[in-house]
């Protein structure tokens, strides 16, 4: 059966502020070159899920830019393709329901409707295959109570909208008082998930479990497809030494870089030192700085010989010069 | 149309050996993630060139695949004109028979100025001032010249010009240069003026039809003012084992001649999608390039490591290219080696240790203690492969080769 995809992207949550008050949590950089986002668009696109519509906050402007170009995730087609559906919705029922339009003219039969926070690398296939051998009204992934994702039949959903307009969470609300009517099943699966707006934590926790080869294979094997930037290889220097991390195309690498994670474009000079860090794109760290524990949001540059060494995190702010 | 760039890619590339065994060499992977030609069609797309036409001709296939009609380059547009022009009528006998043999295409577009360019150099140019050049001097042929070492003008055309930069005398390949300034294979004409040119070469007997052979010489000879540009940036032409190995080499120096990392003239590529590299245990990566969707554990220095591709535990790759989606076992050494892609090499084994003997096949090609391993090769556990070895594509090698061995598939 023929499937379209939705992914909830307008949900504006503060759990990861400061990284979350310059972006909405589907658009947070992850493994230094991706966004959240592109793990689900990506998982969409692998199944042969064409027709997919994104909700996000009218204010979303990082990730209104990353989803700019739709070719990147061969999203640009004259059936189908990228829809995004900008508004300032009151919750996923809402985003939903006043998208009907795109829900109506999908000629699939089935919706898969995601959360773009959430960053796995899952076959779709498995999931359509699940739901109607299960001759499910629902099949959902994760937490009961909020799950990553769930199938359901677009006439179904229609119907649940219309009836439940003034609702304001489609699955908490609208679906929970209808329960015991519907054939809800769960499919359970044990590839890496980690949902971002559960906060730093989780965020903080898929980097470094990713340092693990299977875990990082996990979630980037078979295409994870991204904005590119088009930048060179990684360059190390003489003066680099790197262990256990995972450093990005357009890095120019001259210091010590341990169990972290370096974005693209990023800078290390000689004599400077990283550990169990997080670096996302465009980041310079100036000779003999030397930073411990640290989240360093884009274009953050921490100068000559200073200091970020904490037992807990810091998290450096955009833009920011330490 | 005002310019029509045309980018002759036809070059088997014999002095590449195995590398160019069945690809040609303006698809020759370079830098890790990119392949020749996009050096020149990334300066097309940043000089703004709209109408772009790639002639191609020895194995065209995967040429033709990568440049996925121009898009990576942004050359699909309403605007804009892109084309991949393989022989059609009869296979092209020279540089000036490809373009002469697609007049139609070029008449049919109506461009003011031909632009001819090579698929087979590495080099950031932007050809608009290459352009203003030649209006500037009101000449109907311009070409773009680059100092060489006296000892490297005689793999090249030398020209000699006056004080105003006018070509007097044109020497291919000569034995004894007069002259280290030599010809960059880029030229800009005038369209009627090339036409007029192509024509009257096509029926003459004894032309080899080359730009470089023929046509500039007739143009010297008839006492056209044509000029030559010059260029004072980082120009290799990746013609032999030497100069691809060097180039790499100029990559991985502290302060490259070649800035691959200027924002505002990055090379596009084809993309391959793949996640960040990834670095593990002990190993370590110093003056090295490491692409995409590669895993590293071993120790790499002063080499260049291509996409997805895995070095294990204890490995030593030194001064080496490593081709995409290959694999270097746990403890196996490699000391100047360059391989294709998919090149398969077991636990323990050693390549590029030994004396330099020269090849017994192409002493000529394989030089400078340099091994090179063409594409799909699996080399045993345990192997050892000396220097300036050569392993032909699709081979399985298995046991001890000295020295200049050329080792052939099965």
């Amino acid at each position: 059966m023929e499937a379209f995809g939705f992914i909830f992207a307008h949900d504006w949550v503060h759990s990861l502020d400061p990284l979350t008050l310059v972006r909405p949590a589907a658009s947070l950089p992850v493994l230094g070159k991706y966004r959240a986002i592109d793990f689900s668009l990506s998982s969409f696109v692998r199944a042969g899920i064409v027709r997919i519509g994104v909700s996000l906050d009218t204010e979303a402007v990082s990730l209104l830019d990353h989803l700019r170009i739709a070719s990147q995730w061969d999203l640009d087609k004259k059936e189908g393709g990228l829809f995004i559906l900008p508004g300032k919705y009151l919750g996923t029922l809402d985003a939903l329901f006043k998208n009907t339009t795109f829900l109506r003219r999908a000629n699939e039969e089935l919706a898969i409707i995601a959360w773009g926070d959430c960053v796995y690398n899952i076959d779709f296939h498995e999931l359509i295959k699940y739901h109607i051998d299960k001759a499910a009204d629902v099949t959902f992934i994760g937490d009961p109570e909020e799950p990553y994702i769930f199938v359901i039949n677009k006439f179904l959903l229609l119907e649940i909208l219309f009836a439940y307009k003034d609702l304001r969470d489609f699955w908490r609300d609208a679906v929970a008082s209808i329960r015991n009517d519907l054939r809800i099943e769960q499919f359970t699966t044990t590839i890496p998930m980690y949902k971002l707006s559960d906060g730093l934590e989780t965020f903080y926790r898929l980097h470094m479990d990713a340092l693990d080869l299977d875990v990082y294979r996990a979630l980037t094997q078979n295409m994870i497809l991204t904005k590119l930037r088009d930048f060179p290889p990684a360059k190390f220097s003489t003066t680099c030494r790197i262990t256990d991390s995972i450093v990005s195309d357009g890095c120019i690498i001259g210091g010590h870089v341990i169990h972290s994670v370096v974005g693209r474009n990023s800078v290390i000079r000689a004599g400077a030192y990283v550990e169990n860090s997080i670096l996302m794109q465009d980041v310079v760290v100036e000779e003999g700085a030397r930073l411990v524990n640290v989240i360093a949001d884009r274009y953050t540059v921490f100068r000559a010989n200073r200091e970020v060494i904490s037992s807990e995190l810091t998290v450096i702010p955009r833009e920011h010069v330490i | 149309m005002k310019v029509l760039a045309l980018i002759l890619a036809g070059g088997t590339g014999t002095r590449l050996g195995v590398l160019t065994e069945t690809l040609a060499k303006p698809s020759v992977y370079f830098g890790g993630k990119y392949r020749i030609i996009d050096f020149a069609l990334s300066n097309c797309a940043h000089s703004q060139l709209e109408g772009i036409a790639i002639l191609p001709q020895y194995r065209p296939v995967e040429l033709i695949s990568h440049v996925a009609m121009g898009r990576p380059w942004d050359f699909v547009r309403r605007t804009s004109y892109f084309a991949v022009l393989p022989p059609h009528k009869e296979w092209y006998q020279g540089t000036a028979d490809a373009v002469f043999q697609n007049i139609e295409y070029i008449d049919y577009l109506k461009p003011d100025t031909v632009l001819i360019l090579s698929a087979d150099h590495v080099y950031l140019m932007d050809y608009r001032p290459l352009l203003r050049y030649m209006d500037l001097k009101n000449a109907r042929a311009v070409l773009a010249a680059t100092t060489v070492s006296w000892e490297e003008a005689c793999r090249y055309g030398t020209v000699i010009t006056d004080e105003h930069e006018r070509v007097l005398e044109f020497q291919e390949k000569p034995a004894e240069p007069k002259s280290n300034l030599v010809n960059m294979g880029i030229y800009a004409f005038h369209w009627p003026y090339l036409r007029e040119l192509l024509l009257e070469d096509s029926i003459k007997e004894e032309s080899t039809h080359d730009f470089g052979g023929d046509i500039w010489p007739r143009i010297v000879s008839s006492g056209e003012p044509a000029y030559a540009y010059r260029f004072d940036g980082y120009w290799l032409d990746v013609g032999t084992i030497k100069s691809f190995w060097e180039g790499h080499m100029d990559l991985v120096a502290p302060f490259p001649r070649l800035n691959l990392y200027d924002p505002r003239w990055k090379i596009y590529t084809n993309p391959a999608d793949l996640p960040s590299p990834i670095f593990l245990g002990p190993g370590s990566a110093r003056s090295a390039l490491v692409s995409e969707g590669s895993m590293v554990k071993g120790n790499i220095l002063r080499s260049v490591v291509g996409l997805q591709t895995f070095i294990d535990d204890d490995a030593e790759v030194v001064e080496s290219v490593i081709g995409p989606r290959s694999y270097v076992g746990k403890g196996a050494k490699l000391y100047r080696v360059i391989t294709g892609e998919s090149v398969y090499i077991e636990d323990g084994v050693v390549i590029g240790e030994g004396e330099e003997i020269p090849n017994e096949v192409a002493p000529q090609i394989y030089t400078d203690g340099i091994t090179v391993i063409g594409r799909n090769v699996n080399i045993v556990k345990g192997s050892h492969l000396g220097k300036q070895v050569a392993v032909q594509e699709g081979a399985v090698v298995n046991g001890v080769y000295g020295s200049g061995a050329f080792i052939y598939r099965q």
